[in-house]
């Protein structure tokens, strides 16, 4: 680390107008990424454009700022509408929403500002120190680890499936299938379109998220009266309880924080992958496993963590190879290349521009301050929220989710047709007890297993011992068998 | 999907041959789940339904010794309350699908306030309700169109008739 660069690029950020862009991103990805359906990876693309007038530091900021504040953003609609406002935010809804809607909606709000200030904080500061490491660590990745990466996740079914195995198990694999529509992964085979062309890219899954949270829980709040928060329930809530609460759990926090850098820095993993791997390992690693998903606040502070913890992790691959972690890396990748910063060893060089990778990251420090600040000071009120009476929040929250879906892919009809159909699908699932959470990892890991398996096999030359030759992959096979094998072979130990 | 995947070529039928198999398979198992044998119907059957049926069995007897008309009472009160919980969810669902069909023929920014008029007029709201709703709703749509730049100002009946 240069520390005379570090210095310059504090200085340079901390100059005007770099700091306002800084705030601006920051704010504007907070209402971005609490808006179901866009989300961070929208509000950069359709600001990009418009840093074209900006320097290329100010214009990097502000892209980053949206990032990072939309991935707390996306927390906001998860606790108080239960319809995630980014797929990173998935995993908050479990124990968030249920929070909500028993009164503690304040509280929820606390611990996702609170835990996502903290762990990216935490975790950017840890980058900062540990980025020439961490670029060969990203470098061990090959297809046969992603693959196994992927499968790391699908295993978590058994662990996030309630009630019986074999429904969470159905749920997991009808996702899976769904992401077999649309052209095949490297052999380009079409599947399941109909001959209808804007399938060819198949289902998209933030629509199928938007369809399966916000939609079905509003086909289930038709059947109430009153507001989110249940009736006997006041919106009461402690800010500064909340904040305790995160300091009092410390090991979830700086875990889940870590696992989501970790994944993050996995190119094609992303927050989401990691908003569910942290949250699953809270609920493993919890004595009282059984209060998650009824609004236990360890299931907010690990979703919450991870998802902030995943943008440091992201930012590697990106800035060091230009490989997108995820759809918002690749916008910034974009916004890099259009001011002349092009990713790799030169924004880790000195005597190139390394200050404006520094800016970056000392920007995203800025940015977890600011989200504790607004957090815990104006957004907490929005608990009140909760309380505004369903038959307002209904139709404003589909009409939200209608023209999300619409803008994804500019104007597919596929997508709005996705979340009327998965609404509907979702509402009958929760009805009679299939695990959405198993179903929506199956979506969302499907395209990543499917296209990593093939280009794994193509370099075994078709071999499964492809997966074993590698330390790091028989690691990654040990933990799947563990997570496989444990629930079977725990009661037996007992 | 399952006998439809044998139409890809082969290396790109084994996905969905494996998924949609499995659900199949699965789903088989849950059908015939109460011919499993112990172990198996355990990994098939929800916990909650296995406590669930014992507790019915212990209400069954409990029940033999109330009358009929009790018996009649919770049972009718049961049947309407399920209807009843059905009835918004089915009602929100029809017009979501009828969100749909009015945006791909009028355009989505037409659509999108004729939407929250029919909702808000179907739970009886107050007609102060009905149209801040609807010029908030026309108003964000706007947006959506506005800046963001999506088609949302035409639909079907446009390109025929216009």
């Amino acid at each position: 680390m240069s520390f005379e660069v570090f210095i310059e690029a504090v200085q340079l950020v901390f100059s005007w107008p770099t700091i306002f862009w800084v705030m601006a991103g920051l704010i504007i990805g907070i209402v971005v990424g609490a808006l179901p359906g866009l989300g961070a990876s929208l509000g950069m693309a359709i600001l990009l454009p418009l840093t074209l007038p900006l320097g290329g530091i100010d214009a990097i900021v502000l892209l980053i700022g949206i990032y990072s504040g939309a991935m707390y953003g996306g927390s906001i609609a998860a606790i108080l509408i239960n319809a995630p406002g980014t797929s990173a935010a998935a995993a908050t809804t479990f124990d968030g929403y249920p929070m909500s809607r028993q009164g503690e909606a304040v509280t929820a709000l606390s611990l996702s500002a609170t835990s996502s200030a903290l762990a990216g904080f935490i975790t950017v500061t840890a980058i900062i120190l540990l980025s020439p490491i961490l670029i060969d660590f990203v470098l061990m990745f090959g297809s046969p680890e992603r693959f196994l990466i992927a499968i790391l996740g699908l295993s978590m079914i058994t662990i996030v499936a309630r009630g019986s195995m074999v429904k969470g198990l159905i749920a997991g694999f009808f996702g899976l299938s769904l992401t077999a529509i649309g052209s095949a992964p490297m052999t380009g085979d079409v599947r399941y379109t109909f001959g209808y062309f804007p399938l060819y890219e198949g289902l998209s899954f933030i629509a199928a998220l938007i369809g399966l949270f916000a939609v079905a829980e509003m086909l289930k709040l038709a059947n109430e009266t009153g507001g989110i928060s249940k009736k006997e329930f006041e919106v009461t809530g402690d800010v500064f309880g909340g904040v305790k609460t995160v300091l009092d759990h410390p090991v979830t926090l700086v875990k889940s924080a870590f696992i989501g850098t970790g994944i993050g820095s996995i190119p094609g993993a992303g927050s989401t992958v990691s908003n569910f791997i942290a949250y699953t390992e809270a609920v493993r690693a919890s004595e009282d496993s059984e209060s998650f998903g009824k609004g236990n606040p360890i299931g907010v502070i690990a979703s919450e963590s991870s998802n902030n913890g995943t943008i440091g992790g992201s930012v590697i691959p990106a800035i060091a190879f230009g490989i997108p972690g995820s759809a918002a890396t690749a916008v910034l990748i974009g916004g890099l290349i259009m001011h002349g910063l092009v990713p790799g060893p030169d924004l880790f060089d000195p005597d190139a521009n390394l200050d404006v990778t520094y800016a970056l990251f000392i920007s995203l420090l800025i940015g977890n301050v600011l989200i504790l600040v607004l957090g815990l000071g104006l957004v907490t009120r929005a608990g009140i929220l909760t309380k505004i009476d369903t038959d307002y929040i209904i139709p404003m929250i589909i009409v939200l989710s209608f023209l999300g879906s619409f803008a994804l892919n500019n104007g597919r009809w596929v997508d709005a047709i996705t979340i009327v159909g998965l609404g509907v699908i979702g509402y009958y699932m929760k009805r009679y007890d299939y695990s959405i959470i198993a179903f929506v990892l199956g979506i969302v890991l499907g395209s990543i297993a499917e296209e990593n398996l093939h280009r794994s096999l193509i370099l075994g030359e078709g071999t499964v011992p492809v997966f074993f030759t590698e330390p790091l992959s028989i690691v990654i096979v040990v933990l799947i068998a563990v997570i496989l094998f444990a629930p079977i072979v725990k009661p037996w130990l007992e | 999907m399952f006998v439809e995947s044998f139409e890809f070529s082969s290396a790109a039928q084994h996905f969905p041959q494996f998924t949609s198999g499995m659900v199949i398979l699965f789903g088989v198992l849950l059908l015939f789940r109460g011919y499993l044998p112990g172990p198996l119907r355990r990994l098939v059957v929800d916990e909650a339904d296995i406590l669930e049926t014992d507790t019915r069995d212990a209400e069954s007897i409990v029940e033999e010794t109330d009358s009929d008309e009790e018996e009649f009472a919770a049972e009718t009160s049961d049947i309407q309350e399920e209807e009843t919980v059905a009835y918004g969810a089915a009602v929100l669902g029809s017009m979501c699908v009828g969100y749909l069909m009015g945006s791909f023929l009028i355009g989505m920014l037409w659509a999108t306030p004729l939407f929250v008029i029919a909702y808000t007029w179907w739970r009886k709201q107050p007609i102060y309700a009905i149209v801040g709703l609807t010029l908030l709703s026309f108003g964000i749509a706007f947006l959506f169109y506005d800046i963001i730049g999506i088609p949302i100002e035409e639909g079907y009946l446009h390109e025929v008739f216009l």
